[in-house]
């Protein structure tokens, strides 16, 4: 989170200001890649690429506060990330697979994981496990930040649909951590 | 998979979503130990993995605002060239049409809109010189007044063409000053019941050298066969200065040293020729006073003795004509015959002959 300084950062980055969209993407791009990473593995890089070239490009019409400029992020990100599913159902030659609850997820390549992240990789395989609503909606809420409302907004669901979501993935979770023993 | 009881397998209460309110508040101890560390490593502080993306990020940025401040910079200069253009568009159509010199549609819409002078006061043959002017005639030099109310040349001028409408408009009784086109006239000169005298000490004309008659048949008025003329009551010459503008007024011939309102009956351009001229408007008979006849009183017409002169409206009545047909002893077909050639020498068609072999 940028803080009480966000409005001061984010009037500089529609300025043409670099540091401060520096500061922009620094505090926003983490949260979004393990986003993607739980909701499509295989491109999530590809995917926030392609949300910050639509981010860069409207960021001189956007206005409101932080939490809505994390809305907006995200957002972005999931129409992107719908889009690339849509494509890949066309043209079929990358299939994108959507995790499917209780599948199990490819292990991760461990050569890729780094020792200072490999608690958030386990964390994101664990969430992985949820079905797909339970996990967007507690990514939304935990890693992206976003209260009840805004998530209900995002998924296109009701306020009340997005507490039995998020209820019953914690709980779910809880059940897998107890299950397998997980110590992280 | 069994149902779990409400509280989770190591006691704690079930985490819902109104725990996880309290845990992301900063509450961590509302969630079982296992669930709190997932969390807390899904909020973990960035890797740097994850932060390697920035230099292509900053790049498009960079290249998307140096597209949006080029294409500012552009539109500039074009901005900057079309008001320019505008603005001159839009003095030179301000000065044609304060000229009279647009089409008279469009001299029309700027008489309504913008008070500028009619398409009909200048077909009136308030001709922006008068043919007699080319002729040699009158120059029609007006002078502003001293009050320097008239500075602007191209508003003066259009004054001094209303004035001549407005004389002879007077004259023939129409009473000009309810008349909407002389609006603008009747505002200079702070009423209609001034317009007159306004037009005469405003305008002065300063009319051709004495004898120059052939300035214009008309200068003749005044300046040669009228003692009176010259005596000044304005023979014509014009002095009154506004009907100048109005070569047919004829501001010009008065040699007269006078003042005379002199102008109008133009001799020489005498803006008497104006089509509207009738028989009885002796200002056309000061027309032929190029040849010598006495000018009429007509409108400023060189007659020092005409009443115009100076002093008051022109009486160019035919009642006066007649007058002059006795004095002249010129018989009014004669008149009328010198009133079209004054006609014509306005239009210029006809180069002035010898006015003093006139009459």
């Amino acid at each position: 989170m940028v803080g009480d300084e966000f409005a001061a950062v984010l009037a500089a980055a529609q300025q043409g200001n670099e540091a401060a969209f520096s500061v922009l993407w620094r505090d926003g791009n983490p949260a979004l890649l393990r986003y993607l990473r739980a909701m499509a593995p295989e491109s999530a890089e590809d995917v926030a690429a392609e949300t910050w070239v639509q981010v860069v490009r409207g960021l001189a019409k956007f206005r409101g506060d932080e939490a809505a400029w994390r809305a907006w992020l995200f957002t972005t990100a999931r129409r992107r990330l719908l889009d690339q599913a849509r494509q890949r159902r066309r043209h079929p030659t990358e299939p994108l697979d959507h995790v499917q609850g209780g599948e199990e997820p490819p292990a991760p390549d461990t050569a890729l994981l780094a020792m200072d992240n490999l608690a958030t990789e386990r964390a994101i395989a664990l969430v992985r496990k949820l079905p797909p609503l339970q996990a967007e909606v507690i990514l939304l809420r935990v890693v992206a930040g976003l209260d009840t409302e805004q998530v209900a907004k995002l998924t296109g669901s009701t306020p009340g649909a997005v507490r039995v979501a998020a209820h019953r993935g914690l709980k779910r979770l809880a059940t897998l951590l107890e299950g397998a023993g997980v110590t992280l | 998979m069994p149902d779990r009881p409400q509280t989770d397998y190591w006691g704690y209460p079930s985490f819902g979503d109104g725990d996880l309110d309290a845990w992301l508040a900063g509450n961590k101890a509302t969630a079982p130990p296992a669930v709190d560390d997932v969390l807390s490593a899904l909020r973990a502080g960035p890797a740097h993995a994850e932060l390697t993306g920035e230099t292509s990020a900053l790049a498009e940025f960079g290249r998307v605002h140096k597209a949006r401040r080029a294409r500012r910079d552009r539109s500039v200069p074009v901005m900057w060239f079309a008001s320019a253009a505008a603005l001159i568009a839009m003095a030179v159509c301000g000065a044609a049409a304060a000229a009279g010199r647009l089409p008279t549609p469009i001299q029309n819409i700027a008489h309504v809109v913008f008070a500028a002078p009619s398409s009909t006061h200048v077909a009136d043959g308030v001709s922006r010189r008068g043919p007699g002017s080319g002729a040699g005639g009158p120059e029609l030099k007006p002078k502003v007044s001293s009050s320097g109310a008239l500075a602007d040349s191209a508003a003066r001028g259009a004054l001094i063409q209303e004035c001549a409408a407005y004389r002879r408009d007077d004259e023939h009784g129409a009473q000009p000053g309810n008349d909407s086109r002389y609006r603008p006239l009747v505002k200079a000169a702070g009423g209609a019941s001034h317009v007159l005298s306004f037009c005469a000490t405003e305008f002065h004309v300063s009319g051709p050298q004495p004898g120059s008659g052939g300035s214009s048949p008309h200068s003749g008025s005044g300046s040669n066969s009228h003692p009176g003329s010259n005596s000044g009551s304005g023979s014509g010459s014009g002095s009154s200065g506004s009907t100048n503008s109005d070569p047919g007024s004829g501001s010009g011939s008065g040699t007269g040293p006078g003042s005379g309102t002199g102008s109008g009956s133009g001799s020489g351009s005498g803006g008497s020729v104006s089509s509207q001229v009738s028989d009885s408007h002796p200002a056309f008979a000061s027309a032929t006073s190029g040849a010598g006849d006495r000018a009429p009183s007509g409108p400023g017409s060189s007659d020092g003795t005409s009443s115009n002169a100076t002093h008051g409206p022109a009486s160019t009545s035919s009642t006066e004509l007649t007058a002059h047909h006795s004095s002249t002893g010129r018989s009014p077909q004669l008149i009328r015959a010198d009133i079209a050639r004054a006609v014509e020498l306005r239009a210029g068609q006809v180069r002035p002959a010898n006015t003093s072999a006139l009459g």
